[in-house]
Protein backbone atom coordinates (compact mmCIF):
# COMPACT_ATOMS: atom_id res chain seq x y z
CA UNK A 1 0.00 0.00 0.00
CA UNK A 2 2.69 2.39 1.24
CA UNK A 3 4.22 1.49 -2.04
CA UNK A 4 1.35 2.10 -4.25
CA UNK A 5 1.30 5.81 -2.32
CA UNK A 6 4.72 6.12 -3.53
CA UNK A 7 3.86 5.50 -6.98
CA UNK A 8 0.37 7.48 -7.24
CA UNK A 9 2.68 10.76 -5.64
CA UNK A 10 5.45 10.16 -8.34
CA UNK A 11 2.57 10.49 -10.98
CA UNK A 12 1.13 13.00 -9.60
CA UNK A 13 4.52 15.30 -9.46
CA UNK A 14 5.19 13.90 -13.00
CA UNK A 15 1.75 15.60 -13.90
CA UNK A 16 2.20 18.73 -12.54
CA UNK A 17 5.83 19.13 -13.61
CA UNK A 18 4.47 18.66 -17.50
CA UNK A 19 1.38 20.75 -16.79
CA UNK A 20 3.74 23.86 -15.28
CA UNK A 21 6.51 23.38 -17.72
CA UNK A 22 5.28 23.84 -21.37
CA UNK A 23 7.04 23.20 -24.20
CA UNK A 24 9.63 21.57 -22.10
CA UNK A 25 8.29 17.61 -23.07
CA UNK A 26 8.76 16.05 -26.74
CA UNK A 27 6.43 13.66 -28.06
CA UNK A 28 7.47 11.54 -31.41
CA UNK A 29 5.35 8.69 -32.96
CA UNK A 30 7.78 7.10 -36.02
CA UNK A 31 6.90 4.64 -38.79
CA UNK A 32 9.92 2.20 -38.17
CA UNK A 33 11.90 0.50 -40.81
CA UNK A 34 14.61 -1.84 -40.05
CA UNK A 35 17.76 -3.08 -42.27
CA UNK A 36 18.87 -6.46 -40.39
CA UNK A 37 22.78 -6.91 -39.88
CA UNK A 38 25.49 -9.69 -38.96
CA UNK A 39 23.57 -13.03 -37.08
CA UNK A 40 20.08 -11.03 -37.14
CA UNK A 41 20.71 -10.73 -41.34
CA UNK A 42 22.02 -14.47 -41.27
CA UNK A 43 17.76 -15.19 -40.09
CA UNK A 44 16.19 -12.81 -42.09
CA UNK A 45 17.69 -10.82 -44.33
CA UNK A 46 14.73 -9.10 -45.96
CA UNK A 47 14.07 -5.68 -45.43
CA UNK A 48 11.37 -4.71 -42.53
CA UNK A 49 8.54 -2.60 -42.96
CA UNK A 50 7.02 -2.39 -40.06
CA UNK A 51 6.52 -1.15 -37.12
CA UNK A 52 6.56 1.77 -34.93
CA UNK A 53 8.10 3.76 -32.20
CA UNK A 54 7.08 5.72 -29.30
CA UNK A 55 9.24 8.66 -27.64
CA UNK A 56 8.61 11.05 -25.13
CA UNK A 57 11.55 13.04 -23.82
CA UNK A 58 12.12 15.64 -20.82
CA UNK A 59 14.01 18.88 -21.75
CA UNK A 60 16.72 19.81 -19.55
CA UNK A 61 17.53 22.40 -21.45
CA UNK A 62 17.39 23.77 -25.27
CA UNK A 63 19.72 21.03 -25.93
CA UNK A 64 19.52 18.07 -23.63
CA UNK A 65 16.75 15.78 -22.92
CA UNK A 66 15.95 12.99 -21.63
CA UNK A 67 13.02 10.24 -22.13
CA UNK A 68 12.11 7.14 -22.77
CA UNK A 69 11.26 5.49 -25.93
CA UNK A 70 9.27 2.30 -26.55
CA UNK A 71 9.23 0.48 -29.98
CA UNK A 72 7.95 -2.52 -32.05
CA UNK A 73 9.64 -3.74 -35.17
CA UNK A 74 8.48 -7.07 -37.37
CA UNK A 75 10.81 -8.78 -39.20
CA UNK A 76 10.07 -11.87 -40.94
CA UNK A 77 10.79 -13.98 -44.42
CA UNK A 78 9.89 -17.06 -46.30
CA UNK A 79 12.25 -19.11 -47.89
CA UNK A 80 10.54 -21.63 -49.68
CA UNK A 81 11.95 -25.56 -49.75
CA UNK A 82 15.12 -24.57 -48.06
CA UNK A 83 16.92 -27.37 -45.89
CA UNK A 84 18.68 -27.81 -42.75
CA UNK A 85 20.73 -30.45 -41.30
CA UNK A 86 20.69 -31.87 -37.84
CA UNK A 87 24.22 -33.60 -36.92
CA UNK A 88 23.76 -34.43 -33.81
CA UNK A 89 20.32 -36.74 -34.96
CA UNK A 90 22.08 -37.55 -38.79
CA UNK A 91 18.87 -35.79 -39.66
CA UNK A 92 18.23 -33.67 -42.83
CA UNK A 93 15.24 -31.49 -43.20
CA UNK A 94 13.55 -29.71 -46.12
CA UNK A 95 10.50 -27.37 -46.40
CA UNK A 96 9.66 -23.90 -46.87
CA UNK A 97 10.52 -22.13 -43.65
CA UNK A 98 8.92 -18.70 -42.29
CA UNK A 99 11.54 -16.56 -39.82
CA UNK A 100 10.01 -14.39 -37.25
CA UNK A 101 11.70 -11.55 -35.53
CA UNK A 102 9.52 -9.45 -33.43
CA UNK A 103 11.56 -6.92 -30.88
CA UNK A 104 10.05 -4.21 -28.17
CA UNK A 105 13.15 -2.01 -27.37
CA UNK A 106 12.29 -0.16 -24.01
CA UNK A 107 15.22 2.03 -23.62
CA UNK A 108 15.99 4.95 -21.65
CA UNK A 109 17.51 7.66 -23.93
CA UNK A 110 19.76 10.89 -23.69
CA UNK A 111 19.43 13.41 -26.71
CA UNK A 112 21.72 16.34 -27.88
CA UNK A 113 19.98 18.60 -30.09
CA UNK A 114 22.77 20.70 -32.13
CA UNK A 115 21.26 24.31 -33.24
CA UNK A 116 17.85 24.09 -31.74
CA UNK A 117 16.72 27.28 -32.82
CA UNK A 118 17.54 26.75 -36.55
CA UNK A 119 15.22 26.06 -39.19
CA UNK A 120 16.68 21.94 -39.18
CA UNK A 121 17.03 20.93 -35.88
CA UNK A 122 19.57 18.04 -35.96
CA UNK A 123 20.40 15.63 -32.95
CA UNK A 124 22.62 13.14 -31.81
CA UNK A 125 21.61 10.58 -28.62
CA UNK A 126 21.71 7.31 -27.69
CA UNK A 127 19.87 4.37 -25.48
CA UNK A 128 19.95 1.44 -23.25
CA UNK A 129 17.20 -1.08 -22.12
CA UNK A 130 15.87 -4.10 -21.96
CA UNK A 131 14.45 -5.65 -25.29
CA UNK A 132 12.03 -8.22 -26.01
CA UNK A 133 12.71 -10.76 -28.73
CA UNK A 134 10.33 -13.40 -29.61
CA UNK A 135 12.20 -15.01 -32.69
CA UNK A 136 10.38 -18.13 -34.32
CA UNK A 137 11.69 -20.61 -37.39
CA UNK A 138 8.55 -22.54 -38.95
CA UNK A 139 9.66 -25.27 -41.37
CA UNK A 140 6.40 -26.11 -42.50
CA UNK A 141 4.23 -25.23 -39.85
CA UNK A 142 6.19 -26.93 -37.15
CA UNK A 143 7.64 -23.59 -35.24
CA UNK A 144 9.93 -23.26 -33.11
CA UNK A 145 10.25 -20.28 -30.76
CA UNK A 146 12.52 -18.81 -28.67
CA UNK A 147 11.40 -15.94 -26.60
CA UNK A 148 14.25 -14.15 -24.61
CA UNK A 149 14.58 -10.41 -22.29
CA UNK A 150 17.81 -8.90 -23.75
CA UNK A 151 19.90 -5.66 -23.24
CA UNK A 152 20.73 -3.94 -25.71
CA UNK A 153 21.68 -0.02 -26.48
CA UNK A 154 22.00 2.02 -29.43
CA UNK A 155 23.45 5.13 -30.85
CA UNK A 156 21.22 7.79 -32.42
CA UNK A 157 21.27 10.42 -35.07
CA UNK A 158 18.23 12.51 -36.94
CA UNK A 159 16.64 15.64 -37.67
CA UNK A 160 13.46 17.45 -36.61
CA UNK A 161 12.02 19.77 -39.29
CA UNK A 162 9.98 22.42 -38.05
CA UNK A 163 6.69 23.27 -39.87
CA UNK A 164 5.76 26.00 -37.86
CA UNK A 165 2.60 24.53 -36.83
CA UNK A 166 1.85 21.91 -33.84
CA UNK A 167 3.74 19.18 -35.45
CA UNK A 168 7.28 18.86 -36.95
CA UNK A 169 8.44 16.16 -39.16
CA UNK A 170 10.68 14.02 -37.34
CA UNK A 171 13.37 11.37 -39.14
CA UNK A 172 15.78 9.55 -37.07
CA UNK A 173 18.00 6.70 -37.51
CA UNK A 174 19.61 4.27 -34.47
CA UNK A 175 21.87 1.28 -34.53
CA UNK A 176 20.44 -1.60 -32.36
CA UNK A 177 22.62 -3.65 -30.83
CA UNK A 178 21.24 -6.69 -28.40
CA UNK A 179 23.49 -8.53 -26.39
CA UNK A 180 22.47 -12.31 -26.47
CA UNK A 181 20.41 -13.84 -23.69
CA UNK A 182 20.00 -17.69 -23.01
CA UNK A 183 22.99 -18.64 -25.36
CA UNK A 184 21.15 -17.14 -28.10
CA UNK A 185 22.46 -15.11 -30.77
CA UNK A 186 23.34 -11.54 -31.05
CA UNK A 187 20.95 -9.34 -32.66
CA UNK A 188 21.19 -6.27 -34.69
CA UNK A 189 19.37 -3.48 -37.27
CA UNK A 190 20.03 -0.12 -38.53
CA UNK A 191 16.45 1.58 -38.04
CA UNK A 192 15.78 4.14 -40.33
CA UNK A 193 12.19 5.81 -39.14
CA UNK A 194 10.19 8.81 -40.14
CA UNK A 195 7.07 10.62 -38.07
CA UNK A 196 5.79 13.69 -36.26
CA UNK A 197 6.92 15.13 -33.31
CA UNK A 198 6.13 18.09 -31.17
CA UNK A 199 6.72 19.92 -28.17
CA UNK A 200 4.43 20.91 -25.18
CA UNK B 1 -3.52 18.34 -34.92
CA UNK B 2 -6.54 16.98 -37.08
CA UNK B 3 -3.28 15.85 -39.69
CA UNK B 4 -1.47 14.58 -36.75
CA UNK B 5 -4.46 12.33 -36.05
CA UNK B 6 -5.29 10.85 -39.40
CA UNK B 7 -1.69 9.92 -39.90
CA UNK B 8 -1.09 8.23 -36.69
CA UNK B 9 -4.31 6.11 -37.40
CA UNK B 10 -2.99 5.40 -40.90
CA UNK B 11 0.30 4.49 -39.19
CA UNK B 12 -1.21 2.07 -36.70
CA UNK B 13 -3.43 0.42 -39.58
CA UNK B 14 -0.41 -0.02 -41.23
CA UNK B 15 1.22 -1.76 -38.31
CA UNK B 16 -2.01 -4.09 -38.32
CA UNK B 17 -1.69 -4.78 -41.66
CA UNK B 18 1.81 -5.60 -41.56
CA UNK B 19 1.57 -8.00 -38.57
CA UNK B 20 0.80 -10.62 -40.98
CA UNK B 21 3.50 -10.01 -43.84
CA UNK B 22 3.80 -14.08 -44.71
CA UNK B 23 0.52 -15.13 -44.44
CA UNK B 24 -0.27 -16.58 -47.66
CA UNK B 25 0.89 -20.04 -47.68
CA UNK B 26 0.42 -22.67 -50.23
CA UNK B 27 -0.39 -26.02 -49.55
CA UNK B 28 2.89 -27.42 -50.86
CA UNK B 29 4.59 -24.49 -48.17
CA UNK B 30 3.38 -27.13 -45.38
CA UNK B 31 5.20 -30.15 -47.09
CA UNK B 32 8.36 -31.34 -44.95
CA UNK B 33 11.13 -33.81 -46.12
CA UNK B 34 12.92 -35.66 -43.03
CA UNK B 35 15.65 -37.76 -43.66
CA UNK B 36 17.40 -40.14 -41.24
CA UNK B 37 20.42 -42.07 -41.17
CA UNK B 38 21.88 -44.52 -38.85
CA UNK B 39 25.17 -43.79 -36.60
CA UNK B 40 28.42 -45.50 -38.12
CA UNK B 41 26.64 -46.37 -41.37
CA UNK B 42 28.72 -46.14 -44.69
CA UNK B 43 26.93 -47.19 -47.53
CA UNK B 44 29.15 -46.46 -50.35
CA UNK B 45 32.00 -49.94 -50.69
CA UNK B 46 29.21 -51.54 -48.20
CA UNK B 47 26.32 -52.01 -49.78
CA UNK B 48 25.20 -52.34 -53.43
CA UNK B 49 22.09 -54.58 -53.94
CA UNK B 50 18.73 -53.60 -53.08
CA UNK B 51 15.28 -55.49 -53.16
CA UNK B 52 12.33 -52.66 -53.30
CA UNK B 53 9.06 -54.33 -51.98
CA UNK B 54 6.79 -53.98 -54.65
CA UNK B 55 3.47 -52.58 -52.73
CA UNK B 56 2.96 -49.37 -50.45
CA UNK B 57 1.92 -50.98 -46.97
CA UNK B 58 -1.28 -48.51 -45.88
CA UNK B 59 -1.23 -48.11 -42.14
CA UNK B 60 -4.92 -47.73 -40.72
CA UNK B 61 -7.14 -48.19 -37.79
CA UNK B 62 -7.86 -52.03 -37.67
CA UNK B 63 -10.89 -51.64 -36.23
CA UNK B 64 -11.84 -49.39 -39.15
CA UNK B 65 -12.61 -50.83 -43.03
CA UNK B 66 -8.98 -50.95 -45.06
CA UNK B 67 -8.70 -47.67 -46.86
CA UNK B 68 -8.02 -47.13 -50.57
CA UNK B 69 -5.34 -45.79 -51.61
CA UNK B 70 -4.73 -44.44 -55.31
CA UNK B 71 -3.19 -46.79 -57.29
CA UNK B 72 -1.53 -44.06 -59.76
CA UNK B 73 0.37 -42.59 -56.20
CA UNK B 74 1.17 -45.96 -55.15
CA UNK B 75 3.14 -46.80 -58.39
CA UNK B 76 4.48 -42.97 -58.36
CA UNK B 77 6.14 -43.60 -54.79
CA UNK B 78 7.29 -47.29 -55.84
CA UNK B 79 8.58 -45.69 -59.52
CA UNK B 80 10.69 -42.78 -58.03
CA UNK B 81 11.88 -44.60 -55.33
CA UNK B 82 13.08 -47.28 -57.89
CA UNK B 83 14.12 -44.45 -60.04
CA UNK B 84 16.41 -42.61 -57.32
CA UNK B 85 18.38 -45.64 -56.23
CA UNK B 86 19.03 -46.48 -59.77
CA UNK B 87 20.62 -43.40 -60.60
CA UNK B 88 22.45 -43.76 -57.19
CA UNK B 89 24.52 -47.32 -58.43
CA UNK B 90 22.23 -49.18 -56.51
CA UNK B 91 21.37 -52.61 -58.51
CA UNK B 92 17.72 -54.04 -57.97
CA UNK B 93 17.17 -57.69 -56.95
CA UNK B 94 13.87 -58.76 -58.34
CA UNK B 95 11.73 -60.91 -56.43
CA UNK B 96 12.71 -64.07 -59.21
CA UNK B 97 16.23 -63.38 -58.09
CA UNK B 98 15.35 -63.53 -54.44
CA UNK B 99 12.92 -66.93 -54.65
CA UNK B 100 16.40 -68.37 -56.85
CA UNK B 101 18.59 -67.39 -53.65
CA UNK B 102 20.09 -64.68 -53.74
CA UNK B 103 20.05 -62.14 -50.77
CA UNK B 104 19.85 -58.12 -51.10
CA UNK B 105 21.73 -56.05 -49.13
CA UNK B 106 19.32 -53.87 -48.34
CA UNK B 107 15.54 -53.88 -48.19
CA UNK B 108 13.37 -51.09 -48.77
CA UNK B 109 10.25 -50.79 -48.29
CA UNK B 110 7.00 -47.48 -48.35
CA UNK B 111 4.40 -46.92 -45.90
CA UNK B 112 1.76 -44.20 -45.87
CA UNK B 113 -1.46 -43.31 -43.95
CA UNK B 114 -3.56 -40.63 -43.30
CA UNK B 115 -4.20 -38.38 -40.17
CA UNK B 116 -6.41 -36.01 -39.40
CA UNK B 117 -6.48 -33.00 -37.10
CA UNK B 118 -9.00 -30.61 -35.78
CA UNK B 119 -9.40 -28.15 -33.33
CA UNK B 120 -10.32 -24.48 -32.34
CA UNK B 121 -7.61 -21.96 -31.87
CA UNK B 122 -8.75 -19.06 -28.85
CA UNK B 123 -7.10 -15.83 -30.44
CA UNK B 124 -7.22 -12.48 -27.85
CA UNK B 125 -7.79 -9.47 -28.95
CA UNK B 126 -4.63 -8.13 -31.84
CA UNK B 127 -3.34 -11.53 -32.31
CA UNK B 128 0.42 -12.06 -32.04
CA UNK B 129 1.88 -11.36 -35.70
CA UNK B 130 2.56 -14.21 -37.89
CA UNK B 131 1.67 -17.22 -36.44
CA UNK B 132 -0.23 -18.69 -39.33
CA UNK B 133 -1.41 -22.69 -38.64
CA UNK B 134 -2.25 -24.89 -41.47
CA UNK B 135 -6.48 -24.58 -41.75
CA UNK B 136 -6.38 -21.46 -39.36
CA UNK B 137 -9.29 -20.27 -41.67
CA UNK B 138 -9.71 -17.43 -43.67
CA UNK B 139 -10.34 -14.74 -41.23
CA UNK B 140 -7.13 -13.15 -38.97
CA UNK B 141 -7.25 -12.35 -35.50
CA UNK B 142 -8.15 -8.92 -36.33
CA UNK B 143 -9.94 -6.80 -33.34
CA UNK B 144 -11.34 -8.37 -30.83
CA UNK B 145 -10.29 -11.89 -30.50
CA UNK B 146 -12.27 -14.75 -31.09
CA UNK B 147 -12.28 -18.89 -32.27
CA UNK B 148 -11.21 -20.02 -35.37
CA UNK B 149 -12.11 -23.94 -36.02
CA UNK B 150 -9.51 -25.77 -38.12
CA UNK B 151 -9.15 -29.55 -39.60
CA UNK B 152 -7.63 -30.48 -41.75
CA UNK B 153 -6.03 -34.01 -43.21
CA UNK B 154 -2.39 -34.81 -43.34
CA UNK B 155 -0.87 -37.68 -45.22
CA UNK B 156 2.76 -39.27 -44.94
CA UNK B 157 4.81 -41.75 -46.76
CA UNK B 158 7.47 -43.14 -44.63
CA UNK B 159 10.36 -45.16 -46.58
CA UNK B 160 12.97 -47.67 -44.71
CA UNK B 161 15.55 -49.10 -45.86
CA UNK B 162 17.00 -52.35 -43.70
CA UNK B 163 20.26 -54.07 -43.51
CA UNK B 164 20.15 -57.41 -44.90
CA UNK B 165 23.98 -57.60 -45.23
CA UNK B 166 24.63 -57.84 -41.88
CA UNK B 167 21.54 -59.37 -40.63
CA UNK B 168 22.13 -62.58 -38.46
CA UNK B 169 18.84 -64.01 -39.48
CA UNK B 170 17.39 -64.33 -35.53
CA UNK B 171 14.05 -63.15 -34.50
CA UNK B 172 15.55 -59.43 -34.46
CA UNK B 173 14.32 -56.95 -37.49
CA UNK B 174 16.86 -56.41 -39.16
CA UNK B 175 18.86 -52.87 -38.74
CA UNK B 176 16.98 -49.65 -40.20
CA UNK B 177 19.88 -47.62 -41.27
CA UNK B 178 17.76 -44.81 -43.37
CA UNK B 179 14.54 -43.40 -43.37
CA UNK B 180 12.78 -40.97 -45.67
CA UNK B 181 9.57 -39.25 -44.15
CA UNK B 182 7.31 -37.03 -46.05
CA UNK B 183 4.13 -35.20 -44.60
CA UNK B 184 2.03 -32.76 -46.20
CA UNK B 185 -1.51 -31.63 -46.07
CA UNK B 186 -3.55 -33.51 -48.16
CA UNK B 187 -6.14 -31.83 -50.86
CA UNK B 188 -8.04 -32.38 -53.63
CA UNK B 189 -6.22 -30.99 -56.06
CA UNK B 190 -4.28 -32.84 -58.82
CA UNK B 191 -0.58 -31.92 -57.98
CA UNK B 192 -0.27 -34.78 -55.33
CA UNK B 193 1.60 -37.05 -58.17
CA UNK B 194 4.43 -34.43 -58.57
CA UNK B 195 4.09 -33.45 -54.85
CA UNK B 196 4.64 -37.03 -54.15
CA UNK B 197 7.50 -37.22 -57.08
CA UNK B 198 9.26 -33.99 -55.75
CA UNK B 199 9.28 -34.95 -51.96
CA UNK B 200 10.93 -38.59 -52.45
CA UNK B 201 13.31 -36.79 -55.18
CA UNK B 202 14.62 -34.23 -52.82
CA UNK B 203 14.62 -36.80 -49.81
CA UNK B 204 17.42 -38.57 -52.33
CA UNK B 205 18.56 -35.19 -52.94
CA UNK B 206 19.35 -34.88 -49.34
CA UNK B 207 20.51 -38.02 -48.83
CA UNK B 208 24.04 -37.65 -51.15
CA UNK B 209 25.79 -40.65 -48.66
CA UNK B 210 23.13 -43.02 -50.67
CA UNK B 211 25.00 -42.22 -53.82
CA UNK B 212 27.02 -45.28 -54.40
CA UNK B 213 28.68 -43.57 -57.66
CA UNK B 214 30.51 -40.78 -55.78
Amino acid sequence: MKKLKFILVGIALLAATIKTDAQDNFFAITYNTALTTGETHDFISKYSWGAMGLEWKKMLNDEVSVGINIAWQIMSQKVENDVIEIPDLNLTLAGTQVRYLNYFPMTVTGTYHINPEGKVIPFIGAGAGLYRVLQRFDISGFAFDQNTWNFGFYPEAGVIFPTGGSADFFVNTKYHYILPSNSGPTHSFLNINVGFSYFF
Amino acid sequence: MKLLKWISFSMVLGLVVSCYPEKDRTINDYDIIGTRYADDVVFKDNYQTFYLYDSVIIVYDSSKTKPDYPLNEANAILSTMRTNLLNYGWTELTRNQILAGDTPDVYIESSTWNSTVSGAIYYPGYGYPGYGYPGYGYGYPWYGGGVSYYSYTTGTIVMTMQDIKNHDFNDDPAKVIWNGALNGILNSSSNTISRIEYSINQAFNQSQYLNLTK
